[in-house]
């Protein structure tokens, strides 16, 4: 049996448009351990969401996993069958999404929406499925859950909706939970009630957790180890802390010093010239380089690959390698 | 920095009727801007902060009549906002001007970029159409960060970004003294964020332009502001110099809000203040002081008596009874 | 600025342009263009292709079925049919343009003003078109048709009949162009245009209109099918135009008895077919651009 909970190997998914093929995850590596938080970091259109989505197995036409392995307890989740997939979804990996109004149907109760799983995969009665739902708006620090537990979600505020779905999402106690941008919906004093929730519950119930955010500040507090995504591919990976004070790749170099802090002066914010490269069209060569104030010939022309500088930490660029090597 | 203010916002209200049934009676108000006060210089720019609700955006769509005001005064260079005639009004708009978040319903789909930044121009009879208004149009757009050959595309060319520096640049055509930014870069990419807010100081000085930021991101305030002003629930609850507010904020709002922010740097303790409960609703706020829900600190007065938007030392407000 | 270099070198494809494009896309809405321009190109050059004019009375070749000096045979006045069906297109496909313009004016007419102004202006416009389109169509038309044409002299039936239609049909148009324009209202660039201190003028005409004409032509490209379904039918009842004029909907009336239904089915298949056509190939084309206008169903 593999040592991670869950392996990413060389995932590809292309989306075929009309206008042409969008390679939204190019060859796309990770891990996650038990317990743990990874969290994926870029901005829009670098494939995280799309990641996440693969790894559940919820790509659509027009999009196609095209190669790759996604290692689940040693099993590759690509070869299962639907049904597999499906008693594997909500049970075993669960995620939660961004606009918790949309991810909750507003025609069932809470109650009901937190109870379907569990009465699926868990095989509980209804009476027993509400119980445990009550149990879990607990949980997830929700006042008065009996009463909770019958209204709509339109009856409650934007938090309150979110940690329903973390409720509903954690109800089966996976084993991993995928989070996509789980706050960025949120008013920052509540923001900041979810990502302390997220923490405790991940510590009693060792779940793992894949946190996808454009966020660094979120991901400096949540995560344990942290991937880079640009364009679909990774360009840096490494545990937390020595990502943040050693990071390598232009790009994240350039994210970090993007970013007012509140605890420093500066007169002009460093910005990262040029836009995200169209997806359609993308750029010869390594595809950060029309931004890259440290492209050289070799970074016009060919891919770079993610090599290791120190252990653990990885970057996929021609100049950082090269620096290193010295 | 001259001391004479640019403008003064007094006791500004701005409150949306509630209807219920079918004679739609009114039933309540939803008090999006409860009484608003502060000033602002020349130069200078003011931060607005605060969550959902709290009545930014309205507060500044309001102080340029894009919205009637329910009650309150403004005052910008000494002239009364709210009683100018429609003639004073268009001499007003051309010195006050607005930029706006979603770079995507901001901008008129079926105009070209140069149609959507001369217009003004054509409008207040600066320009007429001809080659000056061309060349004036194209000044304008270099100054943006944009090519003058982008001068016939449409809207749908760009991107968010590349948007965002055409409402910049329409509003700035017209050569304001005053331009309310109404959270400019929220719906950007981080990336770009930076840019953007570099490309807004650098016209600040460029132009002589003032600001009133407003913005739910503290960060971003913290870098490009020098007042900062923090809402909850329709009122300002602290306002004071940019240094005051974030090494020592004085309202425990602001407190909480300052800790909840998540700092890019894993090596930082946290020290959260965390606030119970939701944000309660513009329709039905809380009595007294509206924030007493979810103060750590609350006592009976704070749920009966509205605190008074006093002065702590130099140039710091604070609406709190027990702040210092 | 790798980005804009590529926009300089693409050409430069303003809103109407993409729409078109999009247009292309969908092989059905081409089709029906097609077709389309087949029966207006045969109504128009109806002159050049037949040797006969309406008036031709061959009284020794009368009820003929199809042949060589008769494409579609004569009707029973010795008339060649072939030319009075491409004639009455000419009448069909004018009345259907006619109602529907006149029903544009008055929709965004009312529409616009009812959307733009809203409060009572808007309550009492949309109450009256309320109650213009609770009427019934066709009764409605019959009785006016009836009531009004029966002074009028045959040649300005025609134009009774694109009144009629199109004064009953601008409800639905006056609907959708003030829904466009409530919506339009909310929309940030409209808020920008009053912060740039823009005439009420301008605003309209720069910035509401241009953005519900999309709209407009859609609703008035259907609404051109249905008014020419209306047109046959009052043509038939015998209160729309009426002979010696042919139009489609009155040739098929030359099947109103069973012994020429069965006998001489060329008197009343084409005129009908024609009207199928025009319908069908309308309202793919206003399919095609309903899809093509909204970019919400643009991938």
């Amino acid at each position: 049996m593999s040592k991670h909970l869950l392996e990413v190997k060389d995932l590809k998914t292309y989306f075929y448009t009309d206008k042409g093929v969008v390679k939204a995850v190019d060859g796309v590596d990770f891990h996650i351990d038990a317990g743990k938080t990874l969290g994926i970091v870029g901005e829009s259109g670098c494939g995280k969401s799309i990641t996440s989505m693969s790894v559940m197995r919820l790509i659509q036409k027009p999009g196609k996993i095209e190669s790759g392995e996604i290692l689940y307890q040693g099993k590759n989740l690509l070869e299962l069958s639907e049904d597999q997939m499906r008693s594997i979804r909500g049970n075993e990996i669960s995620m939660i999404f961004q606009e918790p109004m949309t991810s909750l149907n507003p025609v069932f109760t809470i109650g009901y929406q937190i109870s379907e799983a569990l009465m699926l995969h868990q095989k509980l009665s209804k009476k027993e499925a509400r119980e445990k739902a009550i149990e879990m708006l607990n949980l997830v620090q929700i006042p008065r859950a009996e009463k909770i537990v019958d209204e709509y979600p339109h009856q409650l505020s934007g938090g309150m909706r979110q940690r329903v779905m973390i409720a509903m999402a954690l109800s089966c106690m996976p084993k991993i939970l995928i989070a996509d941008e789980p706050t960025t919906a949120l008013d920052v004093t509540i923001q900041a009630q979810i990502l302390n929730l997220m923490n405790d519950l991940k510590q009693r119930l060792n779940t793992a957790i894949m946190l996808i955010t454009h966020d660094l500040g979120v991901v400096a507090e949540m995560a344990d180890y942290v991937v880079v995504m640009y364009a679909g591919k990774v360009v840096e990976e490494g545990p937390v802390k020595e990502l943040f004070a050693n990071p390598k790749h232009p790009y994240t170099i350039g994210l970090l010093k993007s970013k007012p802090n509140l605890h420093e002066e500066r007169e002009r914010l460093d910005s990262i010239p040029g836009m995200v490269p169209n997806p359609i069209d993308l750029p010869k060569g390594c595809y950060f380089h029309p931004r890259c104030k440290y492209a050289t010939d070799e970074c016009r022309q060919g891919q770079p690959e993610l090599k290791e500088l120190n252990p653990k930490h990885k970057v996929s660029c021609f100049v950082a390698s090269r620096e290193v090597q010295k | 920095m001259e001391n004479k203010p640019l403008l003064e916002v007094k006791n500004l209200k701005k409150y949306f009727p509630i209807y219920q049934g079918l004679a739609r009676r009114k039933v309540g108000d939803v008090k999006a801007v409860d009484d608003v006060s502060f000033v602002l210089r020349e130069g200078e720019t003011l931060g607005l902060v605060g969550e959902s609700g709290c009545g930014k955006s309205t507060t500044g769509r309001t102080i340029l009549r894009l919205l009637n005001p329910t009650d309150g005064e403004v005052y910008y260079k000494g002239k009364d906002v709210f009683n100018a005639s429609k003639k004073e009004m268009l001499a007003l708009r051309q010195e006050m001007q607005i930029i706006f978040q979603d770079p995507y319903s901001s901008l008129n789909p079926r105009m070209s970029v140069g149609a959507t930044v001369g217009e003004a121009l054509i409008q207040h009879k600066m320009y007429k159409k001809g080659k000056e208004l061309d060349d004036r149009i194209r000044e304008i757009l270099e100054l943006c960060g944009l090519a003058d050959y982008h001068i016939n595309r449409y809207p749908h060319e760009f991107s968010g970004g590349q948007r965002q520096r055409i409402g910049i640049a329409r509003a700035l055509a017209l050569q304001p003294s005053f331009v309310v930014a109404d959270e400019p870069v929220s719906a950007l990419d981080v990336s770009i964020q930076s840019q953007i807010i570099n490309l807004l100081m650098e016209l600040q000085e460029k132009m002589k332009l003032s600001y009133l930021f407003i913005s739910h991101d503290l960060s971003v305030v913290k870098h490009i502001s020098n007042r900062v002003g923090v809402m909850y629930l329709g009122s300002l609850v602290e306002l004071s110099n940019k240094k005051d507010l974030y090494e020592n904020p004085k309202h425990p709002y602001t407190q909480a809000l300052l800790s909840a922010i998540p700092v890019p740097d894993p090596t930082v303790k946290r020290e959260r203040i965390l606030l119970q409960g939701d944000i309660p609703s513009p329709a039905n706020p809380p009595k007294g002081c509206k924030f007493h829900t979810r103060c750590p600190y609350a006592k009976d007065i704070c749920k009966q008596q509205v605190p008074e938007f006093r002065k702590l030392g130099d140039d710091h407000f604070v609406a709190c009874h027990f702040a210092k | 600025m790798q980005e804009d270099q590529k926009i300089n070198q693409t050409q430069v494809i303003g809103p109407w342009k993409m729409t078109w494009i999009h247009f292309k896309k969908k092989k059905t809405a081409v089709a029906g263009l097609i077709i389309f321009a087949i029966l207006v190109l045969g109504s128009t050059f109806a002159p050049f292709l037949t040797p006969y004019s309406l008036e031709t009375i061959d009284k020794t070749a009368r009820n003929q079925p199809p042949s060589w000096e008769h494409w579609l045979g004569t009707d029973n006045l010795g008339r060649d049919y072939f030319t009075r069906i491409l004639y009455g297109g000419r009448v069909s496909l004018k009345v259907g343009l006619f109602a529907v313009i006149i029903s544009i004016v008055l929709g965004v007419i009312i529409g616009g003003i009812a959307g733009y102004y809203g409060g009572w202006v808007d309550n009492v416009l949309m109450r009256f078109t309320e109650i213009v389109m609770s009427f019934p169509f066709l009764p409605l038309a019959i009785t006016i048709s009836a009531v009004v044409g029966a002074e009028m002299p045959g040649e300005y039936k025609m134009y009774i009949t694109m009144f009629i239609i199109g004064l009953l049909s601008w409800p639905g148009l006056a609907r959708i162009i003030r829904g466009q324009i409530l919506s339009l209202r909310e929309q940030e660039f409209m808020l920008a245009a009053t912060a740039l201190g823009l005439s009420d003028r301008r605003k309209i005409f720069r910035h509401l209109i241009p953005n519900t004409l999309g709209y407009v032509i859609v609703y008035a490209t259907l609404g051109m099918a249905s008014a020419i379904l209306s047109e046959s039918s009052l043509s038939f009842l015998g209160l729309g135009v009426v002979p010696p004029t042919p139009t489609w909907g009155n040739l098929v009336l030359n099947a109103r008895d069973t012994h020429i239904l069965t006998t001489r089915p060329w008197l009343w298949i084409p005129p009908g077919l024609c009207i199928f056509l025009a319908v069908i190939s309308i309202n793919l084309i206003g399919d095609g651009l309903r899809d093509a206008v909204d970019p919400k169903s643009h991938r």
